[in-house]
């Protein structure tokens, strides 16, 4: 019944999130001016007056800013999902393949990292390693590892007791054989579906780590200490607050619709 | 199922206590020492010894953990390094503005997402049903924190019809309060809103070929009320789910929220205690805040087994 | 008189608050409140105190609160920084500078009746000095020997060797009387002899003051009825709290970038007064390449410090040359010293052998003052091929414990917020590990006189050997960007000492 909102979705997710990826490429290699170059006497220029998108308090340029901001967040966001997803998704297939304690341990190490508010706990470790791109990416990725590790172990489960599965048990087949073969392949579809998910959520977080100045060490533009920058401007300079916010928002959305595009595509019946 | 809710209660305890103990050791660990950031930048060594020893800051780890944990256990929160006072008091202050914060998110959050959800459902697949599934894409993909900074923007900075921010406590009247609370509600309400008109389209629409509702409109009920009086109520089960699910984010929400408004509440007690290495002040609001999401999921759990009855009749 | 209470709010809204107002039964007391002239005041502070009590903790949020307000000393020091007497009427001081006499005032009660005498005195002086002193600034207590209390009217310190600075230490806030009974709850309920008691503490949010109506000064008793101190870190928030008239003043408005909104303001004014906030990046003096005197000169010759304070503080500021503001005795602009200039920088870079280049790492606290100096710092340190990387380093706590205690940094910066402490660089250890011994030397002579003439031309040569040898970069001095409303007089325009002082705070009708 959605079917005429399934590609405008997968479309409108593509767009967006390529769109992304080569600003932020790009951003490597050119940007109308070098994202921390400051002209003190050119501050706080609005849009169109200086630079396509204005300058900020220092003079830097705007739009540059926000082009290495894109790299910046999706490089962090990429390496955190990354990082999340393989840790998650080796403790899901492990729950699986020993159960007993070892799935309870699992739920409950989930069940603990869900209790504690995640700001807390990030602030917690950039307190206790200083905050970074590497604090970042780690904050990140630890409330990654549940959503992971509870999707595979659901996932993994379900395949463990098909029968086919349970001949080759019979077989003697050894575990890890059985997951790579078997169990993987069947839930790929959901893991991918799930990370691309999980990376909007991961650039939406990292915005708000940065925004509380626990993201990259300056020069390094992030969208969220561009906002946390705004704050103070929110009177003379608008436009300081509602860019990068924009851009976070564009970036979110284009990741969650991407993919909810591909879980319709890989799997019509899920939607 | 009562065996189940008790299994679970006491795995939920463990977990706290897991919780407790990580947060001791790692505050522990962190640089710098509740003392040490009391005295600042002129105390001699001697000096500052001296109020290690009257915090009990010179007694090794195990002990102080273990005298927070028995007073906890006893209904003494114990008292905070900083401020000299009980905490327990510190966090009944907060909670005077967390509280009806969080409420009042909740309330706007549904009373947006329910008439949404319910609409989309009914005319699914035509143009309604499409702004509403844009909205609730937009929602989902705001940053609650930079959409309370454009309602300042907006509200304050150009209208100038709402305070910045800031809350000054109930004293000055239930309608300041209320007002200083709006926005910030708002900020943390839409993204929730957003969510939940999904689920309560998704759960309305799964209901409403079902066959109860056709009878009902064979019995000569609208199409409108058939669905506000069947499919609905069968929609609050997974809409009460996703509630519970989203609690936790709604209060990791609230702290940058409460931020961004520069609100006084229990979210900016916790940041405030971290960067003053106040210990037991942080613990008790994480577990407090811990404490609050499990009591919400169980709460669900039970409003489950009042409002479904296929549910009640496995339980029973 | 303003007609409506809520002059922006459109008409629907008006009258919802009105009428919930009533329904709340506040819009009497505000009617009210408009027609007297008002006597209370609300005054905005970004930064919450942590415990009341000056005594025992460092700080400067307490002593903006309670110096002055709750809290005495037996010095004070007035609004242009001189030390005056207080609650010691008088004082003489013995030809070799080892005795101290003071007299002491009678008729002094503290806000629970406690009688103010020569015994409190001697106990607020021994708790601040003795064995179990929590006191942020003891060592302004080490060279006294004994307390002696011949009558209750009289009090005389004993002196290991002279210490020229110590009627105006004892003026401080950490050096405040405090009564016998009641020192113990200081910290959450204070108890002093000054012309406001304390009422209540919300946490996070506000501290209430009401005059004190036994206060022993008749002349300069307070003339507002009640004071409340509210707490707001975001200069957003700080500033529409002004403009809706939430907060009548903020002293210390925290972001310099909006003062240009308050101007033309028709009820609020803007005063820029002088602080003794010296914004500083300290050197580890002691590790390479900074124990080279040459690299410093170089890094100091690399910044334009205007540039630096309009991009950092949009041009509020004042630039310094060495560890002093203007506005300390003896001062001499030394700005010229090192001034910018980057050929001359990388020339010296070169010779003190770093002409390929040089890099190290900032550790920078979170505050937008130490932010965005570092960023700026860091562009123009690039312009003579020095890279410099920021590590944003939470202060207090971390900041404090690597930097301070540790000195396990290159370079750092932070505003010195206490008076007259360019002492700071003869002190072993402390974070610069600057260590020497003629500026030592110097500094021992300020404190063998109290002839103020004299001090400042020791002072004077103190300062040229810092503008001289660079151990950290000397930056500026932040104002004190001030805003309140135009009919609020008596606030302190200038800031000799962290505070906010409201015995003579008064609203013109």
């Amino acid at each position: 019944m959605r079917a005429g909102l399934r590609r405008p979705i997968l479309a409108a997710g593509l767009l967006l999130t390529a769109g992304l990826v080569s600003l932020a490429v790009l951003s490597l290699f050119w940007t109308p001016r070098p994202p921390g170059q400051m002209q003190i006497a050119m501050r706080l220029k609005p849009p169109f007056e200086q630079g396509l998108l204005g300058t900020d308090q220092f003079g830097r340029d705007v739009a540059s800013m926000l082009m290495s901001g894109a790299w910046n967040s999706l490089s962090t966001a990429m390496a955190a999902v990354a990082l999340g997803a393989s840790l998650g998704c080796a403790l899901g297939l492990g729950a699986a393949v020993w159960r007993g304690w070892a799935q309870a341990l699992v739920l409950r190490g989930c069940d603990i990292v869900f209790a504690v508010p995640p700001i807390l706990s990030a602030m917690m470790l950039a307190a206790f390693l200083g905050p970074g791109r590497g604090t970042a990416i780690i904050a990140i990725a630890t409330f990654m590892v549940p959503v992971f590790a509870r999707l595979t172990l659901g996932g993994a489960r379900q395949i463990w007791s098909r029968p086919y599965v349970e001949a080759a048990i019979g077989m003697g087949r050894p575990p890890w054989r059985i997951t790579f073969l078997h169990v993987l392949p069947n839930i790929a579809d959901q893991i991918i579906v799930q990370a691309t998910i999980q990376l909007g959520l991961a650039i939406l977080t990292e915005a708000g780590l940065s925004f509380l100045g626990l993201g990259m060490a300056p020069p390094a533009p992030t969208w969220g200490r561009m906002l946390a920058d705004a704050q103070t401007f929110l009177g003379p300079a608008p436009w300081l607050a509602i860019l990068p916010g924009l851009a976070i928002l564009l970036s979110v959305l284009g990741f969650s619709l991407l993919g909810d595009g591909l879980r319709d595509l890989l799997d019509p019946r899920a939607s | 199922m009562i065996t189940l809710l008790l299994r679970r209660l006491v795995g939920l305890v463990v977990s706290l206590l897991v919780v407790s103990v990580l947060i001791f050791t790692v505050m522990d660990l962190l640089p710098g020492d509740p003392a040490s950031i009391m005295l600042g930048t002129s105390a001699s060594p001697d000096t500052l010894a001296a109020l290690q020893r009257e915090l009990g800051l010179d007694r090794p780890l195990p002990e102080r953990y273990l005298s927070w944990l028995g007073g906890v256990l006893t209904g003494d929160l114990g008292q905070s390094y900083t401020y000299g006072v009980p905490v327990a008091g510190l966090i009944a202050e907060r909670l005077t503005l967390t509280l009806p914060l969080a409420a009042m998110a909740i309330a706007i959050a549904l009373s947006v997402a329910i008439p949404l959800g319910v609409e989309a459902a009914r005319r699914h697949g035509g143009v309604w049903d499409f702004m509403i599934g844009l909205f609730s894409y937009l929602g989902i993909a705001l940053p609650a924190f930079w959409f309370g900074l454009l309602l300042i923007l907006l509200f304050s900075v150009r209208l100038g019809w709402m305070p910045a921010g800031g809350f000054s406590g109930w004293q000055e009247g239930f309608a300041a309060g209320m007002q200083a609370l709006l926005l910030p509600a708002i900020a943390l309400a839409l993204p929730q809103a957003a969510v939940l008109t999904r689920v309560t389209r998704t759960a309305v629409l799964d209901n409403i070929g079902e066959d109860f509702v056709r009878t009902a409109r064979a019995k000569g009920l609208g199409e409108g009320a058939a669905i506000w009086r069947h499919a609905f109520p069968a929609a609050l089960v997974p809409i009460t789910t996703m509630l519970g699910l989203q609690f936790s984010f709604l209060v990791a929400g609230a702290v940058l929220v409460e931020n961004v408004f520069n609100l006084p509440g229990l979210g900016r007690l916790a940041l405030q205690s971290l960067s003053q290495r106040d210990v037991i002040v942080m613990q008790d609001v994480v577990l407090f805040f811990a404490a609050l999401v499990i009591t919400v999921n169980v709460l669900v759990d039970l409003v489950h087994l009042v409002v479904d009855p296929r549910l009640r009749r496995e339980a029973g | 008189m303003r007609r409506s209470f809520f002059p922006h709010a459109p008409a629907f809204l008006h009258r919802f608050l009105l009428s919930a107002a009533l329904v709340a039964g506040t819009a009497f007391a505000a009617v009210q409140a408009e027609a007297a002239p008002k006597t209370s005041v609300t005054i905005g502070m970004s930064v919450e105190p942590t415990g009341l009590d000056p005594t025992i903790a460092a700080p400067v949020a307490i002593g903006q609160v309670t110096w002055q307000n709750i809290f005495e000393g037996l010095t004070t020091v007035d609004r242009t920084g001189k030390v005056q007497p207080q609650l010691a009427e008088s004082w003489e001081i013995s030809p070799d500078g080892l005795t101290y006499t003071f007299k002491l005032r009678s008729g002094v009660t503290f806000h629970d009746g406690e009688v103010f005498d020569s015994s409190v005195a001697r106990f607020a002086i021994e708790r601040a000095r003795g064995e179990t002193s929590v006191n942020p600034q003891k060592r302004y207590f080490q060279t006294i020997t004994s307390i002696e209390t011949p009558d209750p009217q009289t009090l005389v310190l004993k002196l290991s060797k002279p210490t020229g600075s110590l009627l105006y230490w004892l003026a401080w806030p950490s050096s405040s009387i405090v009564g016998t009974r009641s020192a113990e709850n200081n910290k959450t309920t204070p108890v002093g002899t000054g012309p406001f008691r304390f009422v209540s503490w919300a946490k996070g949010d506000r501290v209430e003051l009401a005059r004190n109506p036994d206060y022993w000064n008749k002349q300069g008793a307070a003339r507002l009825e009640r004071a409340v101190f509210r707490f707001m870190s975001e200069p957003q928030a700080q500033a529409a709290a002004l403009q809706a008239g939430d907060i009548d003043a903020f002293p210390e408005f925290a972001a310099p970038e909006l003062m240009q909104s308050f101007e033309g303001h028709e009820r609020l004014v803007t005063v820029i007064g002088n602080t003794e906030l010296k914004v500083v990046a300290g050197m580890n003096n002691a590790r390479k390449p900074f124990d080279d005197k040459r690299v410093r000169q170089a890094l100091m010759m690399a910044i334009d410090r205007n540039t630096l304070i309009e991009g950092a503080w949009s041009g509020f500021g004042t630039p310094i040359g060495s560890h002093y503001t203007p506005n300390d005795p003896g001062y001499v602009d030394l700005t010229g010293t090192y001034p910018y200039d980057p050929e001359k920088a990388k020339a010296l870079l070169a010779e003190a052998g770093y002409g390929n280049g040089l890099a190290f790492t900032i550790k920078a606290p979170q505050m937008a003052y130490a932010q965005r100096s570092s960023q700026i710092m860091q562009a123009m340190f690039a312009e003579i091929g020095v890279t410099m990387n920021i590590e944003t380093t939470e202060f207090p706590a971390k900041w404090v414990s690597d930097v301070f205690k540790g000195a396990d940094y290159e370079m750092t910066i932070v505003a010195h917020a206490e008076p007259m402490d360019i002492d700071i660089y003869a002190r072993d250890p402390y974070y610069f590990n600057y260590g020497n011994p003629d500026f030592n030397a110097v500094l021992d002579k300020v404190q063998l006189t109290s002839d103020a003439a004299e001090q400042a031309v020791h002072y004077g040569e103190a300062q040229k050997i810092l503008a001289g040898d660079v151990p950290a970069l000397y930056l500026f001095v932040m104002p004190k960007l001030g805003v309140w409303d135009r009919k609020l007089k008596g606030l302190w325009e200038n800031e000799p000492i962290p505070s906010n002082v409201l015995t003579e705070v008064y609203w013109e009708e």
